[in-house]
């Protein structure tokens, strides 16, 4: 393989991408917008609008990887793409760019605006690590998707593996708010951070770093692109 | 002459298919025909110019680079486009025009805008809405546009209807008389390699056949038909690939030296009624029918 | 590569407006905008002197008068749907002129740089303003009290309330609005345009402020600031669908001229539905508000909308027949009413401060501060920003 990324084409090939997914971008931030607005109404507006978020968040996660890496392969636009002068490596890296700028911005967004408003309203400040750990594992459930979604070959593998990320996500709360580490402090004036619940993000980091590693790894490797 | 397209002793295998030793040379300025049926080779053998594939061993070469490792270099100059490609389904032609013309600083607008009309294509309609034939027209406009050194084509003209394939036809000739640019397409249509042609490559399940001029294939194969042969199994003549018998009458086809084999069966005794050169199409299908190496 | 190409794959102009639409300047929308500005300016100078907000307002003097109540909020209902109504225009004209990519640059550009480079600023200056005044004042203000009682005991002190947009709160707006106009560009709007094109100027002027009802039902009244950091849905339901108006009356329908003959009934009827709705407000706004009665609260919303619409319309009716004209004069205050707007209230509270402890009557004091701030914001204009990079910012390079 040629590791010398061919950077002007990257460029022209996330552009490209976020051209492609404008349309999608559109729908999630009005989606996204609607529903933080109506977080403000308070009550019960409340937790609908947090809840709203999170599944425009969810939402625009898979949307994301079903339209710009499955239907590549499945809509024969692959082809196309490679016979432009990119490597499978540069291919990737346009993708890993182009993906995550539209995932990662209204992800940080969301999970800034959730801890606004934990510090504005008098929700104790010791919920801060537990939702932390949430919206973290909303990004490793994307990068999780993103790589089975560029490495595996199969739609309904990616689909299945998006399912069932997402489907983790009531476990997973479930699972660490059992941790005492990180149950005896959520009401808390101020947010602990102990070695549960710090190992927690820290062990979420390194999945997160590893499923993007394997994805380049096993692009590296590949022998037969098409 | 340098060579614009080198395999040498290329092999790949998968599952079901094995790409065996393949070794080829396209000179540059020429025009190779690669003939096969379904399922022979011909579009892992462009794939694997396209840096796409790795080969298993052997070493393959296009424009003087390596690949895959110089793929980036090779694909900047190879013009590629093959059946299994799509467009952007919700983008017009238009856009896909802009799209590769940002990529190919050697793109010709005033030829791209002699294609649209040549093809009959809009530049503003979506390509969702194309037809077969409109989209392996668009297709050839944007390789073909950009004015590449090389142009590899997989299947360009299966599938399409007589006037689609008249005007693709027409154009890749047109192309083709530029003596720099090098073009390797296949086809199963053995029709249109012969109209275009300079060299002809036989695949057959992974197999490379034979590689020559069209010229040599055409002088060397006769068809001859002839009676008063008495034991036409026991006959050893040089170049003989098939015999057939229909009551006294039998065929032979032979694919080298024919003057040869026709004064060898005159000795022979053999009454001679018809020898006759034979279309591209009946040497592929008498080539592989026999197995035979041509 | 080729970036010419590049960039003119993802712009797109739209062909329907002719070339002569887009050069003509709306000099009444620029002269009506700066004056909603300059009106927003003494809005905030005369809260100092309002009875009804005199336990909320940190300015707030010792003198107070309800005339400055029943004059400031009747403007206060249609001050800002008229600037965001012409923002609406203005925005559909840069997306015309401009392209969508075009637009959402140059609006970074004017609405969003200013307010991440101000907002701090004026922040800070408020905040500085505020602690000097809390040691300084005599005739403090209720909240002015309050403050100075958390500084000297900061351990029984309340929590402070969370950082606002403030009076920038329009600019956090209009960057949504902006988005959301990329946003809905993608929609296809013909059908939606042949349906409102049939729709007659009075069922307009009687239908539209309907509209604006599940919005305004979402706040209490008057109509608070949407200057919290949470995107405010009523904001969009209220200020949004002026904005909306605004981007339609640009795409060729001649609104104004088609209303322009009932701008008196309009006039008559926003002044009879306000004193109603004076009657009905609190004459001193606590918070949390009390709870009202819904059939109250209908018709509290019902005056807003409606007084919000028809004064929209009529400062539009009259800006074009009487403020069409390009002077220097006006010019000068379109260009500098952007840069008056953003500093004035750190500045008019800190001339403010320095006013309570004296013993003039409140519209003397609300005279000289006004002066004096629009006195600085003029002359910091004209020395500071208008040749400047902060010019440039704010009003484009001039040439």
């Amino acid at each position: 393989m040629n590791y010398a990324l061919n950077i002007p084409l990257i460029k022209i090939l996330i552009t490209k991408d976020w051209h492609l997914q404008r349309k999608t971008i559109a729908m999630y931030l009005v989606g996204g917008l609607f529903s933080l607005s109506f977080i403000s109404g308070g009550e019960w507006q409340f937790f609908m609008g947090t809840t709203l978020l999170i599944s425009a968040l969810i939402g625009l996660g898979n949307h994301q990887i079903t339209s710009s890496i499955i239907n590549e392969r499945k809509e024969y636009t692959l082809p196309f793409i490679m016979s432009l002068p990119v490597t499978p490596i540069d291919y990737l890296v346009a993708k890993l760019i182009a993906s995550m700028s539209l995932f990662v911005l209204p992800w940080f967004v969301v999970c800034a605006a959730t801890l606004v408003v934990f510090w504005i309203t008098p929700i104790p400040d010791g919920f801060i690590p537990i939702t932390v750990i949430i919206g973290i594992y909303l990004f490793l459930c994307y990068a999780v998707s993103w790589t089975v979604g560029m490495i595996s070959e199969s739609e309904a593998v990616s689909i299945f593996t998006m399912v069932f990320m997402n489907c983790l996500i009531g476990p997973v709360i479930f699972t660490f708010t059992r941790f005492s580490g990180i149950s005896s402090h959520v009401s808390a004036a101020s947010p602990v951070w102990n070695s549960e619940s710090v190992g927690v993000v820290v062990g979420q980091l390194v999945v997160i770093l590893l499923a993007l590693a394997t994805a380049f790894y096993w692009q590296a490797r590949k022998k037969t692109f098409l | 002459m340098q060579n614009a397209i080198e395999f040498h002793q290329v092999c790949k295998r998968y599952p079901d298919f094995y790409l065996e030793n393949l070794s080829m040379q396209l000179p540059e300025g020429q025009v190779m025909g690669l003939v096969g049926v379904n399922g022979a080779g011909k579009s892992t053998t462009m794939r694997l110019l396209m840096g796409l594939i790795q080969p298993d061993s052997g070493s393959v070469t296009a424009l003087g680079y390596e690949l895959p490792h110089q793929q980036v270099r090779v694909k900047e100059q190879i013009g590629y486009a093959s059946e299994d490609m799509r467009m952007y389904k919700n983008e017009t032609l238009g856009w896909h025009m802009r799209f590769i013309q940002s990529i190919y600083p050697g793109w010709d607008p005033l030829y791209a805008d002699h294609l649209l009309k040549v093809f009959d294509l809009k530049a503003d309609q979506k390509t969702k809405g194309f037809s077969h034939g409109q989209r392996v027209k668009a297709g050839l406009l944007l390789v073909l546009a950009r004015r590449p050194k090389l142009v590899v084509l997989d299947e360009p003209t299966t599938g399409l209807d007589p006037v689609a394939r008249e005007e693709v036809l027409s154009e890749l000739a047109e192309i083709l008389r530029n003596e720099e640019r090098s073009v390797l397409f296949s086809s199963h249509n053995t029709q249109d390699v012969e109209q275009l042609s300079d060299t002809i490559s036989f695949l057959h399940k992974g197999k490379l056949l034979d590689s020559q001029d069209k010229e040599i294939y055409l002088d060397r194969w006769r068809r001859v038909l002839c009676t008063g042969i008495s034991d036409a199994s026991n006959l050893s003549l040089p170049g003989l690939v098939r015999i057939k018998r229909n009551g006294s009458l039998h065929e032979l086809i032979f694919n080298q030296n024919p003057d040869a084999a026709v004064a060898r069966l005159n000795e022979l005794g053999a009454e001679i009624s018809v020898v006759e050169p034979m279309s591209l199409e009946k040497i592929f299908v008498a080539a592989v029918k026999a197995g035979v190496h041509i | 590569m080729n970036s010419t190409v590049e960039s003119r794959l993802y712009k797109s102009v739209d062909g329907n407006v002719s070339e002569q639409e887009l050069q003509q300047r709306y000099h009444y929308l620029d002269n009506l905008r700066a004056l909603a500005m300059i009106a927003g300016v003494l809005f905030h100078a005369s809260l100092a002197y309002s009875s009804m907000l005199h336990g909320l307002w940190i300015s707030a003097d010792s003198q107070q008068s309800s005339a400055v109540d029943v004059v400031g909020f009747f403007t206060h209902l249609f001050r800002m749907p008229l600037f965001f109504l012409i923002a609406g225009f203005f925005a559909a004209y840069l997306v015309a002129k401009r392209g969508m990519g075009g637009f959402i640059a140059n609006r970074a550009k004017r609405v969003l740089l200013p307010l991440i480079v101000f907002l701090p600023l004026c922040l800070w200056a408020v905040v500085a303003a505020m602690l000097s005044a809390a040691n300084t004042v005599e005739n403090k203000s209720p909240v002015l009290a309050m403050v100075a009682k958390a500084l000297a005991n900061p351990a029984d002190a309340p929590p402070p309330p969370p950082p606002t947009t403030m009076h920038l709160w329009f600019l956090y707006v209009l960057v949504f609005l902006y988005l959301l106009t990329w946003a809905f560009g993608y929609l296809n709007w013909s059908s939606v345009r042949e349906k409102v094109i049939q729709i007659k100027p009075l069922a307009f002027l009687l239908g539209f402020p309907l509209l604006l009802m599940p919005g305004l039902l979402l706040v209490g009244s008057p109509l608070p600031a949407p200057d919290s950091f949470l995107p405010q849905l009523w904001a969009f339901g209220f200020f949004g669908l002026f904005f909306a108006v605004g981007y339609w009356m640009f795409k060729g329908d001649n609104l104004v001229e088609k209303i322009s003959s009932y701008w008196w009934l309009m006039l008559i009827g926003s002044v009879f539905l306000y004193v109603l709705y004076y009657q009905l407000i609190p004459k001193r706004i606590v918070l949390p508000a009390p709870p009202i009665e819904t059939h109250l609260k209908i018709v509290l919303k019902l005056c807003e909308a409606y007084i919000a619409v028809w004064m929209t319309l009529v400062c539009l009716v009259l800006g074009k027949r009487y403020l069409n004209g390009a002077n220097r004069n006006m010019r000068f205050m379109a260009d500098s009413s952007y840069w008056i707007y953003i500093i004035h209230v750190p500045l008019l509270f800190a001339i403010q401060y320095q006013l309570m402890d004296l013993s003039w009557g409140w519209l003397t004091k609300f005279a000289v501060s006004v002066i004096a701030t629009l006195t600085i914001g003029v002359l910091s204009y004209t020395l500071l920003v208008r040749w400047t990079p902060i010019g440039w910012m704010l009003n484009g390079r001039r040439k």
